[in-house]
């Protein structure tokens, strides 16, 4: 026979039907003889009558109401922005249409508003033709770095700057060179120069100040134009009778905005009388430099004045009509007067110069 | 269109049965439940495809019971009003996750069961776990519930008498422990098999069983000394 304690422990699952036939009978043989045991399962029974007897309990009056108005709330909350956006066919087309219409329409405005940043920085396109004139040498002098537009504008601290290989100085040395100046007469110059350049190279605090104005009023330069100075260039040297290396790349920047071009027997007077002109007009910081036989005037100038300029320079030398380039700009604008050698006085220049 | 054709027959054959079908009662016949299980499952598919409608068809229908089981474990009328709420919101946001493996009812029940375990711990500065004196014979000024009357036949005086009883009863499920409330709660007042409580609970088909001797144990000492001779 079995223990008291064993057989409670079975009460629960007698109780609830869940012994087997055999269990049961151990269960029932214990009972009949332990009358202790018998009223502990009375009990147990009897308190399942009494729970099994509780009312159920109506829930409060609009439970339903309430549960379904909450659940329409939080579902409103949800469904109401992202039903109407995806439900209608079920897939998110709706926000990634948005999302790639959106994309596309800030690509289009950050490329508009960066254009005439980026023209300034743009290379002029070089033509195969000049690429391939070019001696490895001369490429071994073509700074790989692109210039800052920043720098001083000022072509005669550019110039002997050009020279000089630190990046410091490179950067701060505005690349625009005569067309059709070679890289190795212009080292000579610029060795010929170092006097100048010392005091040069402090320069740039005194036209700190126009750089932002010149930067900033400048209109963005157009491509066409820097192009056409580009194929200027190799027009240039595809005339000379010997293939002369191309300036680097430095010269080709759109810096100089104005030039005029001039043929003379006597360039450096011509470069005298030119620059009595210009200071005649009103032109400031001109100076005044030589490179490979080519003396080139620059100057700061009012652009009301550039036609007179150009009038009073025809009547001193031949103006080259094809390239000299005037371009609309701020009010002081920067020239470039650059004066050859007529082609019977100096050998190097192509006939007809 | 068939969808809708079929909730809304469905809600008028709920309506006509007087809104509130009494889903504990047909779920204690096989065939109602599954009958029940196979309602369920259609409008939890439905609800689960983006049908909000549907869900009002299941808590017509489970709300009662959801109400007791709320009531019976924090033993507060109002409490077991924002449980039920909070407990059907609960399963409205989460119907995606049911996958199924149990009865919808069941894990709807489940779902309550935690919340009122939250509310009772909530409060827990109140007098849920206190055992009822019998000096202070609890009192409902308000919220007091409407117990279905078992026949308007009977004397007043023996609702009343029966009304405290059932109360004092109340009071003793409530003081003990968590656990062992709300499975006696589970198995001697809603009837819910083993299985189900297994499930409900998460806790293996042994511990169900030991767990319910305890408790009944525990709940015979209590109701005796309320009580004194059952």
């Amino acid at each position: 026979m079995k223990q008291c304690g064993d057989v409670e422990n079975q009460f629960t699952a007698y109780l609830d039907g869940l012994l087997g036939t055999g269990e049961r009978k151990i269960v029932e043989e214990h009972l009949s003889a332990c009358s202790h045991c018998l009223r502990k399962l009375e009990d147990l029974r009897r308190i399942q009558e009494i729970l099994a007897g509780l009312d159920e309990i109506d829930p409060p009056p609009g439970l339903t109401e309430k549960i379904l108005s909450r659940i329409h709330e939080g579902g409103e909350r949800k469904e109401g922005f992202f039903r109407k956006l995806f439900f209608p066919l079920h897939i998110k087309i709706p926000v990634q249409a948005l999302a790639t219409v959106f994309v596309v329409v800030l690509s289009v405005y950050i490329y508009r508003s960066t254009l005439p940043e980026m023209g300034r920085f743009e290379r002029p396109p070089m033509s195969p033709q000049v690429a391939e004139k070019r001696s490895p040498a001369v490429k071994e002098n073509v700074p790989t770095e692109r210039p800052v537009i920043s720098a001083s504008p000022e072509p005669s601290l550019r110039q002997t700057q050009a020279g000089k290989k630190e990046p410091a100085q490179r950067q701060a040395a505005a690349p625009e060179v005569a067309a059709g100046a070679s890289s190795a007469p212009k080292d000579n110059n610029t060795a010929g120069h170092s006097g100048a350049v010392a005091e040069r190279v402090l320069a740039p605090e005194r036209h700190a100040a126009d750089v932002p104005s010149f930067s900033k009023a400048a209109p963005p330069p157009g491509a066409g134009q820097i192009r056409t100075r580009g194929t200027a260039v190799r027009e240039e040297n595809s005339r000379a009778p010997e293939p002369v290396p191309a300036p680097p790349l430095r010269a080709e920047s759109p810096d100089v905005r104005n030039r005029i071009a001039i043929i003379s027997d006597n360039p450096r007077q011509t470069a005298l009388q030119a620059a009595t002109i210009i200071r005649s007009l009103g032109g400031t910081r001109i100076e005044e430099t030589t490179k490979d036989g080519i003396v080139i005037v620059s100057a700061w100038i009012d652009t009301d004045v550039l036609g007179e300029l150009k009038d009073r320079l025809k009547e001193i030398a031949s103006v080259d009509e094809p390239k000299s380039v005037f371009v609309s700009g701020p009010k002081s604008t920067f020239i470039e007067i650059t004066i050859r050698r007529t082609a019977s006085g100096h050998k190097g220049n192509p006939a007809g110069r | 269109m068939e969808t809708t054709t079929l909730i809304w027959r469905t809600m008028v054959h709920l309506v006509a049965r007087d809104g509130t079908k009494p889903a504990a009662s047909l779920s204690h016949t096989m065939e109602g439940r599954l009958q029940e299980k196979d309602e369920d499952s259609q409008f939890v598919a439905l609800c689960q495809g983006g049908e909000p409608a549907a869900f009002e068809v299941l808590v017509r229908r489970h709300q009662k019971r959801m109400f007791n089981i709320a009531y019976r474990m924090t033993g507060d009328y109002e409490d077991a009003g924002d449980v039920v709420q909070e407990a059907f919101l609960s399963a409205y946001r989460t119907i995606k996750q049911f996958r199924g493996e149990a009865k919808f009812s069941t894990w709807l029940y489940g779902i309550v069961v935690n919340h009122a375990r939250n509310r009772i711990r909530q409060a827990g500065s109140r007098a849920y776990h206190e055992p009822v004196s019998l000096d202070d014979p609890p009192a409902r000024a308000e919220g007091t519930p409407a117990f279905d009357p078992p026949s308007r036949e009977i004397p007043a005086v023996d609702v009343l008498v029966r009304k405290e009883t059932q109360e004092k009863v109340q009071g003793c499920i409530n003081g003990l422990e968590k656990e062992h409330g709300e499975i006696i709660i589970l198995r001697d007042i809603q009837g819910f098999s083993y299985e189900e409580i297994t499930q409900m609970l998460g806790i293996p088909d042994g511990t169900v069983k030991s767990r319910l001797s305890r408790a009944r144990n525990a709940l015979k000492d209590s109701l005796k000394k309320v009580f004194g001779d059952l």
